[in-house]
């Protein structure tokens, strides 16, 4: 057949290969020998597999197999070797001939730059952040050192000095620490771990921490909710982080008057307001509050330079949560910022997560295997051991399982009582494979703990499109 | 009798700073400039507390620690991960490895003395 499109097959910048996949490469064009440096007259000893780098190769003999079974075509993925050696990671797809239908073809291009780039880019931020850190921790403990007087007493002029110098090491870290936190966020890197939270705890608990500052500058902050609870999933660590950041712009510029926090549930929202009785901002500079690098109302008051960077994370911050922000702000009177999260029920949280993950696998042609972790007996766990401490277990076995996860795409999502892990690109029988090294790892990690009712974790493995064709099936398969 | 604290860290100058401030505090200080120097002095005189650097060249912050937490005769001493590392989401891991906190770099020394308390009557 490649003769009637010989010219696509000699041409194509892809590397193209022909083969059985248990036996022989029958052909492959001018761009598969370029790259892999092999001669035409090798291929006569060489199979299908052997080029292959050990590490792929039962995933790839698993897809070979899979598309001689039902003939669908699917995503390749694989390092080859060289004939000098080199690795080189393709991608593509492999299909079956039509005939005859024991031979199937790999269309693939290198993209052993691109993996390149990416893992130096990662590399090149955390090794940055850290050689930066590194010297600032030197700078900032040896000026405090002086400061303190552990070097002999020093006079009061040099001691100012020495606290602004100290100020501005605290911003240049704080600025490395959000430009990190940007950086992050804008490839998409940044991960939720979402939990059943009352956002009015959480509030009142940033809100608390804020109190001495206030105090300070005889502010009044407070919190105005009319309910005690208002429950919302969501990852706590960031929204405490968004709190922060809001409280602490309210404070500094405010000189009199108060700081208030007002929490509303809404129907699909939980609208949560910071409002301060501040200088505010002209209307010309807000429209750019959200931008970087954006300050305004440069006279200075007392406390710590921003960086301009802190808005800019807490909008992104929400809009992660798929919720908005919003400020409002008139000189002389005030600023209020206002977010919005929606409403989360563990439900909508897991058909979020997964809905999210099987459209991407669709997209791609890809099979998505999701494994299911729940506590047997959760009722008498529960009134035995306290909601707390089981709700630490499952967050401790999900901690393991995302540490042993070995694939970036892999993920693992967890509510009260049940653990989900989402393979993507995994047919039924690898997933079982995991399921196996993931159980031992949790028995392993349950019999540690010795509680007594002894934990007892049931699990099963889902598999889409084979098995469960749609999203409400498998939330159905999890909740039953 | 003033508590003693094993300084785990590679950075020479990070090294005398610590044990300066810590000295100063009342604390008994003993530095080692590697992983494994530090597992050497741990077992041969066990300190009350270890902070513990995470990158070094050679054997690294986490892998002290789990040799740490491995060995009977030193696994009750509280250890605090001491790190300039980003990924601040490996403070779950060192818990997990048994690791009492995790102070960052740069730190401040209120941050330094009231994790140190803390881990050190924790374990007490």
């Amino acid at each position: 057949m490649h003769q009637k499109c010989g010219s696509f097959f000699e041409w194509s910048h892809d590397m193209i290969q022909i083969f059985k996949p248990k036996d022989k490469i029958l052909e492959v064009n001018p761009a598969w020998r370029q790259a892999l440096e092999y001669s035409e007259d090798d291929l006569a000893a060489l199979s299908a597999l052997q080029l292959i780098h050990s590490r792929d190769k039962k995933e790839c003999q698993e897809v070979f197999n899979a598309v001689l079974n039902d003939g669908k075509p699917r995503k390749w993925f694989a390092t080859f070797l060289s004939k000098t050696g080199r690795e080189i990671i393709t991608e593509g797809t492999v299909g079956r001939w039509v005939d005859p239908s024991n031979v199937l073809f790999g269309i693939f291009h290198d993209v052993t730059k691109r993996k390149e780039y990416e893992a130096l880019k990662d590399e090149f931020i955390s090794t940055v952040s850290h050689e930066l850190r590194t010297p600032l921790t030197v700078i900032r403990e040896g000026i405090a050192q002086m400061q303190d007087g552990l070097l002999g007493e020093i006079p009061g002029e040099q001691k100012e000095l020495l606290h602004v110098v100290i100020q501005n090491a605290d911003r240049l870290s704080r600025i490395i620490e959000e430009l990190l936190d940007v950086s992050k966020l804008e490839a998409g890197h940044v991960r939720l771990h979402r939990s059943l939270c009352n956002m009015v705890e959480v509030v009142r608990d940033v809100v608390e921490g804020f109190k001495p500052v206030a105090q300070s500058k005889h502010l009044d902050i407070q919190t105005e909710c009319g309910k005690e609870k208002i429950e919302i999933y969501i990852d706590r660590e960031k929204i405490v982080q968004v709190l922060d950041h809001l409280l602490n712009n309210a404070l500094k510029f405010t000189q009199q008057g108060n700081v208030k926090v007002g929490i509303r549930e809404m129907s699909d929202f939980v609208e949560c307001k910071v409002v301060d009785t501040g200088k505010g901002i002209p209307p010309k500079d807000l429209t750019r509050a959200f931008d970087k690098f954006s300050q305004f109302e440069r006279e200075m008051g007392p406390g710590d330079r921003g960086t301009g960077l802190g808005l800019p994370i807490c909008k992104k911050l929400i809009e992660l949560h798929h919720g908005r922000m919003m400020i409002d702000s008139s000189p002389m009177k005030g600023t209020s910022v206002t977010f919005l999260l929606p409403k989360y029920v563990q439900r909508d949280f897991f058909r979020d997560a997964i809905g999210q993950v099987m459209k991407k696998c669709q997209k791609e042609g890809q099979s998505l295997s999701i494994i299911i972790f729940d506590l047997v007996d959760f009722d008498t766990l529960k009134k035995s051991l306290g909601l707390r401490k089981v709700e630490r277990i499952v967050m401790r076995m999900e901690h393991l399982i995302n540490k042993s996860l070995r694939r970036t795409a892999d993920i693992a999502i967890k509510d009260t009582k049940a653990i989900l892990v989402l393979l993507p690109d995994t047919y039924k029988e690898s997933a079982y494979v995991v399921l196996g090294r993931l159980s031992q790892l949790l028995e392993s990690y349950l019999a540690r703990e010795r509680k007594s009712p002894k934990i007892e974790i049931h699990s099963s493995v889902a598999c889409f499109p084979d098995e469960v064709s749609d999203l409400e099936k498998i939330l159905k398969k999890i909740y039953e | 009798m003033a508590e003693k604290i094993l300084v785990v860290d590679d950075e020479p100058h990070i090294l005398s700073m610590v044990s300066r401030r810590l000295s100063a505090h009342g604390y008994e200080v003993i530095v080692a400039s590697s992983g494994e120097e530090g597992i050497r002095k741990a077992e041969k005189d066990p300190p009350d507390l270890i902070l513990l650097d995470q990158v070094m060249p050679g054997m690294q912050g986490d892998e002290v620690l789990s040799l740490v937490k491995k060995n009977p005769a030193i696994k009750k001493i509280p250890v605090i991960m001491f790190t300039a590392d980003v990924k601040k989401v490996r403070i779950g891991e060192y818990q997990l490895l048994g690791a009492a906190d995790c102070l960052f770099k740069p730190f401040t020394p209120e941050d330094l003395f009231s994790k140190m308390e803390k881990a050190l009557g924790k374990s007490s």
